[in-house]
């Protein structure tokens, strides 16, 4: 929404003023760093297993986003957000919008945390309580990791 | 025990009798590779670059373990380009930044050269025209054939294409690229593709692409890969449109805890 707001802004304040133009494109274009490489967002060395309530899903380009509420040993709650594959990939693994994830699912998520510690990862594979199922929900952890080896050596 | 054995028994000899009329059916029932009328080997249709089985998508793609994105799993080969040392040392910036500023991380499409199999392609042929669907950053590439560049190209990301026949081999001359200077591939306008679409049976394109760039890499390069005919898949609309948190990214940042320990 806040893209959608700020591009219609630069259009319309762009016909008066410099400056404006500026602010209004720099606001624009900041919100596509959201597509980032892996290495940059989350940690390989950082494998979590979790297992919770889903909270929420959110279906958006380039990557689509779900919330989940995990209960610690003591019965503290905390709210996880995951990340993964765009929704045409998901279509395409197996992923039904309107029947695979829904809030209230209980599911367990593997998958890479945030290089900041947060309550925020990528997720690999989700494994569904009410069938069994387990499916493929984001890419392998490496794009942008790129692993311990450099591609290429300095010459 | 017994009872075990013989349904063991029974079992590898079910799958044997089942499987092997069905491996020979299979091959058999492969229709020929369609031609257009002109005579041109037909490569409309939807496929997976960087794969090698054949079959739907959801075939082609059971359960868990689908190929990375961006590596083609193991059917797109080719060598690491051989850059130039200047070239080798913004790319290995890049790698100690985690590719955090690659330009895919602007969503700015790049030709993939028979890799990230994640996205389907579709190929509309026509007798002068050869049109490329990519799913992935809902691109498009013309290829019009036995034509020449334009003489005043602009340069463009996905470079300007043309193409020929050489027999049934689909020959691409791709030229005209904005330089790429920052990220995990770098560029410069001096960047030439020759790619090769050669469809070798029903559902098998082979394809090769050589990669020359005097200003950037030390000699030319060549990498091949495989797309696959995947009958009923639909492309669909991929675009950026998620504009989620960037303030959090940038915050990463300034924590420093993208950068690489070198």
């Amino acid at each position: 929404m806040r893209l959608i707001i700020s591009i219609y802004g630069c259009a319309l304040s762009g016909l008066h003023s410099q400056p404006l133009i500026l602010a209004c494109c720099l606001l624009a274009a900041a919100p596509l760093l959201a597509h980032h490489s892996f290495g940059a967002e989350y940690d390989g060395n950082k494998p979590v297993t979790l297992t919770g309530v889903v909270t929420s899903i959110q279906w958006t380009n380039p990557h689509f986003y779900f919330f989940i509420d995990v209960k610690d040993p003591n019965g503290k709650v905390a709210n996880w957000k995951f990340e993964g594959y765009p929704p045409v990939v998901l279509n395409r693994v197996g992923w039904k919008r309107t029947e695979t994830m829904l809030p209230g699912d209980t599911v367990t998520v593997f998958g890479w945390q945030a290089r900041d510690g947060s309550n925020w990862a990528h997720s690999r594979f989700v494994t569904f309580a009410k069938n069994g199922n387990k499916l493929e929900s984001g890419p392998p952890a490496g794009n942008g990791d790129g692993g311990n080896r450099p591609p290429v050596q300095p010459q | 025990m017994t009872i075990k054995i013989i349904a063991s028994v029974g079992l590898v000899f079910a799958i044997l009798v089942t499987s092997v009329p069905a491996m020979a059916q299979n091959q058999k029932a492969l229709p020929p590779v369609p031609r257009t009328p002109d005579g041109h080997p037909d490569l409309s249709g939807v496929w997976q670059p960087g794969s090698d089985k054949p079959g739907t998508w959801a075939e082609a793609n059971q359960g868990v373990g689908v190929a990375e994105p961006g590596r083609g799993g193991s059917v797109r080969k080719g060598a690491n380009p051989p850059y130039q040392p200047w070239a080798a040392k913004l790319v290995l910036e890049a790698y100690n930044r985690r590719n955090a500023d690659d330009y895919t991380a602007r969503c700015i499409p790049e030709l993939e050269l028979g890799g990230l199999s994640l996205y389907p392609h579709q190929f509309v042929q026509t007798p002068n025209l050869i049109v490329l669907l990519m799913e992935v950053r809902h691109a498009f590439r013309l290829i019009p054939l036995n034509e020449k560049h334009p003489a005043d190209l602009d340069p463009a990301w996905l470079g300007d294409s043309v193409g020929h026949w050489e027999g049934d081999t689909l020959v691409v001359d791709v030229t005209g690229f904005k330089e790429r200077l920052v990220g995990s591939k770098i560029n410069t306008d001096a960047l030439q593709i020759v790619e090769r679409f050669t469809r070798v049976d029903y559902n098998t394109i082979e394809y090769s692409a050589t990669v020359d760039d005097p200003k950037a890499l030390l000699h030319p390069y060549t990498m091949t890969s495989k797309y696959m005919l995947r009958p009923g898949t639909r492309l669909q609309e991929y675009v950026c449109e998620n504009n989620e948190d960037p303030a959090r990214f940038e915050e990463l940042d300034k924590k420093g805890l993208i950068t690489r320990e070198k």
